[in-house]
């Protein structure tokens, strides 16, 4: 690896968006180098501004100040990133760049080596004959060769983002730009696909791949850690890899944050307390379910086991891809298993028709979605009525009432006549817990409650569910962040589709912290995220 | 599907053709529908103006003709020396009746006898089936009465004479003839040669002349000074002139109407293409709505704005093509189709099916211009839009991120439950798609509402006219008959409740400095006559006392000059001497033809000065049963007992009849308005699907939320299909205001085109009701199909966790 002349030069960049709860710093003032042939990895958990960054590298993204330079290793000329326009940057990118994301980002309808050519086409290289061989040269690097003519709903999650690795490839740039590649990747895959980025490194591309998987983190050359849009670089031992001084300070400062969840004064719940603790709320009894695709056939989940009671307040772990959020599906009747029986209040709910379950998930199961799921034509009070209207509890007259208790409980009194675009992120994730509780369900299930909240807004919902959970509430937590799991009384950990004991799951086994995986730092609410963030 | 190869954004842009099967057919269904219209009108247009020429030069037509007194063949002779004239012909123009069935049921036809057909040389007529001449005592029948009457070359009609017996003779052929006046609402014709009309009881003499003009036939002034001439010979033998006509040879006497109605019809066309274009920029800006993460990962590829333009470009020129390779030979056989029925309206024949270059270089050219102009605004913001926006999460989602008013209605309503609410704040989200929904059904409304208030102003028209026809038989005989006897044989017909005689008379109306004078038909019904009730324009109906007094048709107000209610005209009655009468009222009948003046006179006066006291010539029957059955019925009965007792009938008809037949005809032209009126109401509705299966599209993670928080099927179904109904709903209130002067013009050219003169525009307020009905059910089922696919989306397939 030489480090003459940078290939890129980032200098006091910074972004800041712009959404309905103010201004959010995404980057501030980073300065970083990046050198011709080295494997650069950004690490940073969810919001943490990693995806901001590579937006700012490869032009995506215009950036709020500062500058990006790169400098081509050819020829030694300088191209300000920043100043290029749309077209100058697609050119550039065209020629320079090959990006690959998380979410593969294949046109649908073109086949594998379409795809792979088209960034020929656009930049002016396309030869009909040599272009599908150099197109089919590339998928057989990538070992999907023998798929060529397939369209990508026909290959699996890893498959296609060999392809994109190989649409990437095909213009021959100088850097790859991989914004989580191996992130909705099982562990096998996403070791096949880290190799083939080595393989590149070794070829003398340059990568920069931006991830949240720390187990990768002695695999890059060299690391950037970014925390709230601050970039630092941990110190490297001899081998070039980094410290475990420097993994173990990064792990303490984040546990930190984790502490600051205890403690938090409790508001009081409204509920009308018709659950009875400890007793059977939940059972799944030998739980299958098994996808078929044009891809093949792919079992999510491998028989699963549990029983939960009412009181319980339960987190289930596991990593993407491990079958938690299938998981949840079975739990809230939005999916049929394959075989075996999910049996909630004595009843199993698949013996229902679709619109009956509706109804009683209405009734008895209140959802907390990840990204929220507010209609947005609706205020925050109409929202939180919505479900005891579909459901007719409550008495139409009380449901303004109850609804503005609920939303004083979370906070959002003043915000109750307010559409969910002019809230934060942690503001409409509160109103989405409001009308959970709407209907008074006995059962709540909340899918990554905290994972786009600021530590305060998680301090109250953790709290919350707590409170709930005493009053005789299921509450199920779906997450990949295992810091949680201290303030639930049981943990249910998923891997490969199967209930694994915490000990056995590899991921959360290794000695370094899991920097990526516990609640992120104090800060106001991030902006939707471009893919990968 | 097997791919070519091609360059691979080539082969994005078939395959998204290709791949989305259903939308390319809206697409190209949407475009297609306007061209269509529009092309099958510019078709039509064209074979009928090229055609309706030549066929009208190719029959020879006269330019000049007179009803006159009877003359003979020698006169004609003396006419044809008149410095000018081609050609002239004599010609018999008489009534005959005609029964196809052994006389159960008989038609009044006008018979035109000529000496020798094969010598004509005028108005030649245009064979369509059988001989192209009628032999001695053959009949030659217009084309139009063989649906009529069901006769087929070869059958025996039986002919009734003035004497009351019959003559069986057969019908050898069917033809067209040009000379035949009034379009389709024109009384049905036959020929038969002069000694055959003498055979069958009547005068073997002429009593029209028809001639050609040497020179410029086509130069009307010059026609007209020959015309001159010829009448003023023609004076010279006897003033009594009954009718004038003159025409050139090119123009069809109908052409201008006919070419006015397809004219609207063009502009309906017209604006069909401008509603499918609004449906065309809708369904390309949610196509590039859901592209728009394909186009930030072609631009992070290192696309170009103008590549991705022309990509999409590509894409609406495709579907542009596409549109036409339907349009061009649909249009070509519509345009011909209808070219064929208006021509046969006409007695014109059409010089068969071919394309239209100007039709097809018309589509060619909105065809393109229109969808690209659409589309235009969609693709450039779509091929400009940054990267970063293309493939953020958020792309495509929500509408307007300005909060309104609208974005808070019913807030303020605390009854209104939320899923309704849901339902009307939904509608007003995409405010652009909703304006472009919007404006096709409106625009389909107002000119739905309008073909009803123009139908409604036309049958309110047929209704003036049967207020001259109140009665339910009308019998006219061939000679005045004393009322008192023939009233006893009438009478004696079951259902006949009551009868009234009437007189005619033909006069002439002195016009002061002029050496010609302006034909008046005098009707003469009793004053106290309940069997006629015209719509008195200005001054008053007859009364009792009154002696020498007119009510006049306004028609005469163009004629005559310085006519006016309280005036005197001097009239001469039978070609007797001139008398000045007064005029007391002046009604509305807008005569079609334009060439006879109506007057209503006293009984009295004219059975005085006729020297007919007592008698009639016309006797209006009123009976039990006033149903158009029940009156032909009772019309056929009188026929029979008029015939047996050997009164010399000339027509029996139903009250009803009269009018039926301009019912007949305007409801024709109805009809094609109505078409294109749901043509277009078809286009309005084509775009609410399009509106509501891109709506539900997009808004499919909310369903699946509004499924997991408890909502069933029919809640799901209830919001969508609200939401369709709402946009229905406003759609009608705009729809009802613009149908207000869209009906103002529609009618202004509809009564123009037909006859020459505006119409007062009548409301229905049917067509209001049945529009507000009309568009509910569309909107309804516009959003059947998009709320049962939404109902139809598991909550797994929209929050897709995995």
């Amino acid at each position: 690896m030489t480090k003459t002349k940078p290939l890129f030069k980032l200098a006091d960049v910074s972004k800041v968006f712009t959404t309905g709860a103010g201004d959010f710093t995404a980057l501030d003032k980073v300065n970083v180098d990046i050198y011709p042939g080295e494997f650069l990895g950004i690490i940073g958990k969810s919001g943490a501004g990693k995806s901001t960054l590579l937006n700012m590298i490869s032009g995506v993204s215009q950036i709020s100040s500062g500058e990006v330079i790169y400098t081509d290793p050819a020829d030694g000329t300088t191209q300000p990133i920043h100043a290029l326009d749309q077209n100058e940057l697609a050119t550039w990118r065209g020629k320079n760049v090959g990006i690959v994301y998380q979410s593969f980002e294949l046109l649908p309808m073109l086949n594998l080596v379409d795809n792979v050519i088209l960034p020929q086409d656009f930049a002016g290289f396309f030869q009909r004959w040599k272009s599908r061989k150099l197109a089919q040269e590339l998928l057989d690097e990538v070992e999907i060769g023998e798929h060529s003519h397939k369209i990508p709903a026909h290959i699996s999650g890893g498959q296609k983002q060999r392809v994109a690795i190989a649409r990437a490839l095909v213009n021959d740039p100088q850097v790859i730009i991989a914004d989580e590649p191996t992130g909705s990747l099982d562990t096998k895959t996403s070791d096949r696909i880290f190799k083939i980025f080595e393989k590149l490194v070794a070829r003398g591309k340059t990568v920069v791949m931006v991830t949240h998987d720390m187990n990768l983190a002695d695999r890059f050359d060299r690391v950037l850690h970014i925390v709230d849009g601050v970039v630092s670089t941990p110190e490297l031992d001899g081998n070039g890899k980094i410290k475990p001084a420097d993994l173990r300070a990064i792990a303490e400062t984040e546990d930190d944050e984790a502490e600051n969840l205890k403690g938090v004064k409790l508001d009081p719940i409204i509920t009308t307390g018709n659950t009875h603790k400890k007793e059977l709320a939940i059972k799944l009894d030998s739980v299958i379910k098994t996808y078929v695709g044009p891809a093949g056939e792919f079992t999510a989940l491998k028989g699963i086991d549990l029983e939960f009671n009412y009181g319980d307040f339960v987190a289930i772990v596991g990593k993407s891809g491990s079958g938690k959020s299938t998981l949840l599906n079975m739990l809230t009747g939005i999916d049929h298993p394959t075989s075996g029986t999910v049996t909630i209040g004595g009843n199993n709910i698949y013996d229902l028709s679709e619109s009956e379950r509706a109804q009683w998930r209405g009734k008895n199961m209140g959802i907390v979605f990840q990204f929220f799921q507010l209609l947005p034509t609706l205020t925050m009070v109409e929202n939180t009525m919505l479900p005891m209207d579909y459901t007719n509890t409550f008495d139409p007259a009380e449901r303004f009432d109850r609804a503005m208790d609920l939303l004083k409980m979370v906070g959002l009194e003043e915000e109750a006549h307010k559409f969910p675009d002019s809230l934060s992120t942690g503001q409409q994730q509160s109103a989405a817990i409001a009308r959970s509780m709407a209907t008074d369900p006995s059962i709540i299930v909340a899918d990554e409650p905290t994972g786009n909240l600021d530590t305060k807004s998680a301090n109250t919902i953790i709290n919350l569910f707590n409170k709930l959970s005493a009053d005789g509430k299921t509450i199920l937590i779906v997450t990949h962040d295992p810091g949680l799991t201290r303030f639930t009384h049981r943990t249910i950990t998923l891997a490969d589709g199967l209930v694994v004991n915490r000990e056995d799951e590899p991921e959360l086994s290794v000695g370094h912290s899991q920097t990526d995986q516990l609640p992120s730092p104090d800060h106001t609410e991030q902006p939707v995220p471009v893919p990968g963030d | 599907m097997s791919t070519i190869e091609t360059r691979p954004r080539w082969q994005k842009v078939f395959l998204d053709l290709w791949e989305n099967r259903a939308r390319t057919a809206l697409v190209v269904a949407s475009i297609a529908v306007g061209v269509f219209a529009l092309g099958t009108i510019i078709t039509s247009y064209v074979i009928l103006a090229e055609d309706m020429e030549v066929s009208y030069a190719e029959s020879q037509p006269a330019n000049i003709e007179f009803n006159v007194i009877p003359f003979d063949q020698s006169f004609v002779d003396t006419i044809a020396k008149i410095d000018g004239l081609a050609d002239v012909e004599g010609r018999h123009r008489a009534v005959l009746r005609i029964s196809q069935d052994g006389g159960s049921t008989w038609q009044a036809l006008r018979v035109v006898g000529q000496e020798d057909f094969t010598q004509s040389n005028i108005f030649v007529h245009h064979t369509i089936e059988g001989a192209s001449t009628p032999g001695r005592r053959e009949i030659l029948l217009e084309d139009r009465i063989r649906n009529e009457l069901d006769i087929a070359v070869g059958d025996n009609l039986l002919v009734q004479l003035s004497n009351g017996t019959t003559r069986e003779m057969p019908a050898v052929g069917f033809v067209l003839d040009q000379g035949v006046r009034g379009g389709p609402n024109a009384e049905p014709h036959a020929y038969v040669t002069l000694d055959t009309l003498e055979w069958l009881g009547r005068d073997s003499s002429f009593n029209q002349i028809v001639a050609r003009v040497e020179g410029d036939s086509n130069d009307i002034v010059h026609v007209d000074e020959v015309a001159d001439r010829v009448e003023e010979r023609l004076k010279k033998r006897d003033d009594r002139i009954f009718r004038r006509w003159t025409g050139t040879t090119r123009e069809h006497p109908m052409e201008s109407t006919v070419l006015a109605i397809l004219g609207v019809l063009g502009a309906m066309g017209a604006l069909m293409l401008l509603l499918g274009s609004s449906l065309i920029a809708n369904t390309l800006n949610a196509l590039l709505a859901q592209h728009l993460r394909q186009i930030g990962v072609m631009k992070l590829i290192g696309a170009h704005s103008r590549q991705i333009t022309a990509m999409y470009l590509s894409l609406i020129g495709t579907f542009s093509l596409l549109a036409l390779l339907i349009s061009i030979p649909l249009s070509a056989w519509g345009g011909f189709a209808l070219a064929n029925y208006m021509a046969g309206l006409l007695a014109v024949t059409v010089q068969g099916f071919r394309f239209i270059p100007a039709s097809i270089a018309t589509q060619a050219v909105i065809a393109i211009i229109v969808p690209i102009a659409a589309g235009f605004i969609p693709v450039r913001s779509g091929s400009r839009t940054t990267v970063a926006r293309a493939i953020s999460n958020t792309a495509g989602q929500g509408g307007s991120s300005r909060e309104s008013r609208l974005d808070r209605i019913g807030e303020s309503i605390a009854w209104i439950a939320r899923p309704i609410l849901l339902s009307v704040r939904n509608t007003f989200r995409k405010r652009g798609r909703l304006a472009l929904t919007l404006f096709t059904l409106t625009m389909a409304g107002a000119i739905f509402i309008a073909v009803f208030n123009v139908r409604e102003s036309l049958n309110q028209f047929i209704n003036s006219i049967g207020d001259l026809f109140i009665a339910d038989v009308i019998v006219d005989t061939d000679r005045p008959y004393r009322v008192d006897k023939i009233s006893q044989t009438i009478n004696e017909v079951e259902g006949v409740e009551f009868i009234e005689p009437w007189l005619f008379a033909s006069s002439e109306i002195q016009i002061p400095d002029s050496e010609t004078g302006e034909a008046l038909t005098m009707l003469a019904p009793p004053a106290d006559s309940e069997l006629v009730a015209p719509r008195i324009l200005e001054g008053r109906w007859l009364i009792q006392s009154d002696t020498k007094a007119v009510v006049i048709a306004d028609l005469a107000l163009d004629r005559v000059p310085d006519l006016k209610v309280g005036g005197l005209i001097p009239v001469e009655i039978n070609g007797g001497r001139e008398e000045l009468w007064e005029i007391v009222g002046i009604f509305s009948f807008p005569d079609p033809n334009g060439e006879t003046i109506l007057g209503y006179v006293p009984y009295e006066t004219i059975a005085v000065q006729t020297n007919q006291i007592g008698q009639g010539t016309s006797f209006r029957v009123v009976t039990k049963d006033q149903s158009l059955t029940g009156q032909q019925l009772a019309a056929k009965r009188i026929n029979d007992k008029l015939d047996e007792a050997g009164y010399r009938v000339r027509n029996v008809e139903a009250g009803k009849e009269v009018t039926e037949s301009a019912a007949e005809a305007i409801g024709v032209l109805v009809t094609f308005f109505m078409t294109m009126a749901l043509l277009t109401a078809v286009v309005g509705s084509i775009g609410l699907a399009g509106t509501m299966s891109m709506n539900v599209l997009e808004r499919t993670r909310e369903i699946g939320v509004m499924r997991a928080i408890g909502a069933i099927d029919t809640e799901i179904m209830r919001t969508v299909i609200l939401e369709g109904l709402s946009i229905g709903f406003i759609s009608w209130v705009f729809g009802a205001v613009l149908s207000f002067p869209i009906s103002v013009v529609l009618l202004r050219i509809i009564s123009e085109a037909m006859i020459n003169s505006p119409l007062p525009l009548h409301f229905s307020v049917r067509g209001f009701w049945i529009w507000l009905l009309g568009v509910l059910a569309l909107a309804t089922i516009a959003s059947i199909i998009p709320a049962r696919n939404a109902a139809r989306l598991t909550i797994r397939e929209v929050l897709a966790y995995e």
